[in-house]
C-alpha cells in the first residue's frame, strides 16, 4: 500500500515562516497501487505493470508513474500544511522509483509573497529514496476558503 | 522543431462521484471528502470535490490500443521523432479551482515544442505538451505542462 509511514504533525499556513523546513514523511508506493493508478489514468504504457518489458528497456522493475510521484507529494504537502489550497506545483522526475522502494519527501518555506489581501507562500520540495533524488520541485499554497468549495454557478454568483 | 499550435486532441468528460473516489483510492488518499458514497444529491455528492491532481484521469483519450503507439504510450507522443520510447519527465500544474463531481470538463491538449537533446546515452527528445481543462461554464479549472522525454 501507498501509506503514510510517519504520523503528520500538521503546521497551521500562518505559522509558517520562510526558510523553515516542513517535517519529513514517509511512502512506500506497491505495485498494485502502481496498476490502480495505470487503470485510473488509462494509461497502458507496460513500463508500469509489465516487469519484463520495463527490463528490456533498461529499467531495474516497473516505474512509479510521473503522475503517481506528483501526488505523493500533493499528500505530502496537504497532510503537513493544514487548510491550504494549492495554486501551482512543479516536479521533474530526476531518477526512477520502483514498487516498495521507501520515499522521504521534504519542504522547505522558500518565498512568502503578499498578493492583495492573501499571502502566498512558495516551498521547495525533494523526494528521495536511500539519499537518491527521485524528483524535485515546488508548490505555491495559500489559506483555504470557503469559496473554494463552491460549485461552478454558485461561484459564479458570489464573484457577480 | 516547430507547431502550429493547433489542439492534438479535444473532447469532454463528464465527472462523476465514482471517478473521483477511485481516483483517491488509486493515489492512497484517504481524505473523507473524496469518499461520498453515491450520486444521490442528499449526500452532498454534488458538492463532492476532486483531489486537486484529478486532471490526471481526463487527461488521457478512451482510444483502442491499436491507436496508440508502439510502445503503447500516450497518443500524443505518437510524432515523428528518431526515438522509440517514452517517459515522463516533468509536469508544471496550474490550479484554478476545485474539480466537482458532476463538472462536464474540456480538456484540450497542444504539443508546444519538441527540444532534441544530447543525453548520457544518446540523442533525446523533449516533448512539451499543455492541457488546459475549462468546465461547463467555460471557466478555467487547470493547465498542466507536461514534458515527456522520448529516445
Amino acid at each position: 500500500m501507498l501509506s503514510d509511514r510517519t504520523a503528520s504533525a500538521t503546521t497551521l499556513f500562518s505559522n509558517l515562516r520562510v526558510g523553515e523546513q516542513l517535517p519529513t514523511l514517509t511512502y512506500q508506493v506497491s505495485a498494485t497501487q502502481i496498476f490502480m493508478y495505470s487503470a485510473i489514468t488509462w494509461n497502458r504504457h507496460p513500463i508500469h505493470y509489465n516487469q519484463t518489458q520495463a527490463r528490456r528497456e533498461g529499467h531495474a522493475d516497473i516505474l512509479v508513474q510521473r503522475g503517481l510521484l506528483g501526488n505523493l507529494l500533493v499528500r505530502y504537502v496537504t497532510s503537513s500544511v493544514s487548510s491550504i489550497y494549492i495554486q501551482t506545483l512543479d516536479w521533474k522526475v530526476v531518477s526512477s522509483l520502483t514498487p516498495d522502494q521507501i520515499v522521504q519527501c521534504t519542504a522547505t518555506v522558500s518565498q512568502l509573497t503578499q498578493k492583495d489581501w492573501q499571502a502566498e507562500l512558495q516551498l521547495s520540495l525533494t523526494m528521495k529514496h536511500d539519499n537518491r533524488l527521485i524528483c524535485a520541485g515546488s508548490v505555491a499554497i495559500r489559506s483555504l476558503e470557503e469559496r473554494d468549495f463552491l460549485l461552478p454557478t454558485a461561484w459564479k454568483k458570489d464573484k457577480g | 522543431m516547430t507547431f502550429n499550435g493547433l489542439p492534438i486532441k479535444e473532447f469532454c468528460y463528464l465527472v462523476t462521484t465514482r471517478d473521483i473516489r477511485r481516483f483517491a483510492q488509486a493515489i492512497g488518499d484517504t481524505n473523507p471528502r473524496y469518499q461520498i458514497a453515491d450520486d444521490d444529491p442528499s449526500s452532498g455528492a454534488q458538492s463532492m470535490i476532486a483531489p486537486p491532481l484529478f486532471c490526471q484521469a481526463m487527461a488521457f483519450q478512451d482510444l483502442p490500443l491499436e491507436n496508440l503507439p508502439d510502445d503503447l504510450s500516450p497518443a500524443e507522443l505518437d510524432i515523428s521523432v528518431p526515438g522509440l520510447r517514452s517517459v515522463g519527465g516533468a509536469s508544471h500544474y496550474e490550479f484554478y479551482q476545485y474539480v466537482h463531481a458532476g463538472d462536464k470538463i474540456r480538456i484540450r491538449s497542444c504539443i508546444e515544442s519538441v527540444t532534441e537533446k544530447q543525453g548520457r546515452t544518446g540523442l533525446l527528445f523533449l516533448v512539451s505538451v499543455t492541457t488546459c481543462f475549462t468546465n461547463q461554464l467555460g471557466e478555467p479549472v487547470a493547465k498542466e505542462v507536461a514534458t515527456y522525454v522520448k529516445r
